[in-house]
């Protein structure tokens, strides 16, 4: 995927905890195999994402998430999840975080990215959706307002 | 004795045109069977078009934004439509910096997060 539309999209790894470590509740063989422990450091979670860069050959430019997993909170991506952001900021697609939902995932960003490279257009975000989200935005913002107002009084 | 074999050898002749023209009606049953499927609308369509991604194309149309939404809205966290959260991060050769911020109103970005287990 990454090589058929790297010309009309931005792609980007963000390394994150590592989903099955040695020491982790669920560790999986491969972790064994590599000696991958929970990261204590951002050392060592560079460390391990290099590593997954070599043993894969993997040419996509990687992010290395914060050592207090901010950005993996934020989108609730652990163990792993696909997403695509729309050239105005909003998601274009945004599967379900798990092995089952990448799967799902990798096919709904490649039929967006599909549609967008052919038609130069980016599929439209459907109706109610975006409803739904500036509704949520709104509210979030008034609450701030509130909060704000509120402090200053 | 010359009778009895000419009969025999009819008989035998006979078994193997029947095998034969057993085999030309399956084979005729085959072709026909094949030529009516081919010449259906839809893939009559598949067969004419010079697109080489026609495959890829009639696969990725059945995941129209619909699917996508419905997938989204059973999702926890950001959901389609909400705007990505923003991060500003490093490589992990701490050699670039990358903010979500800096493709905005140019260029889309794909977000793969994971790990190696």
């Amino acid at each position: 995927m990454y090589q058929a539309y790297k010309d009309v999209a931005e792609f980007r790894m963000i390394y994150i905890k590592e989903a099955h470590a040695i020491d982790s509740t669920a560790p999986h063989e491969s972790a064994r195999e590599k000696g991958i422990l929970n990261h204590k450091n951002k050392e060592q979670r560079c460390a391990t994402a290099k590593m997954l860069i070599d043993d894969e050959s993997l040419t996509i430019p990687t992010l290395i998430d914060s050592m207090n997993d901010a950005v993996n909170h934020a989108y609730r991506a652990h163990p792993d999840r696909i997403f695509v952001v729309r050239t105005d900021g909003r998601l274009g697609t945004a599967a379900m975080p798990g092995p089952a939902g990448f799967e799902e995932g990798i096919k709904d960003a490649e039929a967006w990215l599909f549609e967008f490279k052919n038609s130069g257009v980016e599929p439209e975000i459907p109706g109610e959706l975006l409803e739904a989200a500036v509704t949520k935005e709104k509210e979030a913002a008034s609450k701030q307002e509130s909060e704000t107002s509120k402090k200053n009084s | 004795m010359e009778l009895a074999e000419f009969a025999a050898s009819i008989n035998e002749h006979g078994a193997v045109m029947k095998t034969i023209m057993t085999l030309f009606f399956i084979c005729a049953a085959v072709v026909c069977g094949f030529f009516v499927v081919s010449m259906m609308p839809q893939n009559r369509e598949k067969l004419n078009t010079k697109n080489p991604n026609a495959e890829q194309l009639d696969r990725l149309a059945r995941r129209d934004s619909s699917d996508r939404s419905q997938r989204s809205r059973n999702n926890t966290g950001p959901k389609v439509g909400e705007i990505a959260p923003p991060f500003k991060l490093k490589s992990f050769d701490n050699q670039s910096e990358t903010e979500l911020a800096s493709f905005r109103g140019k260029i889309p970005v794909v977000l793969i997060f994971g790990s190696y287990t």
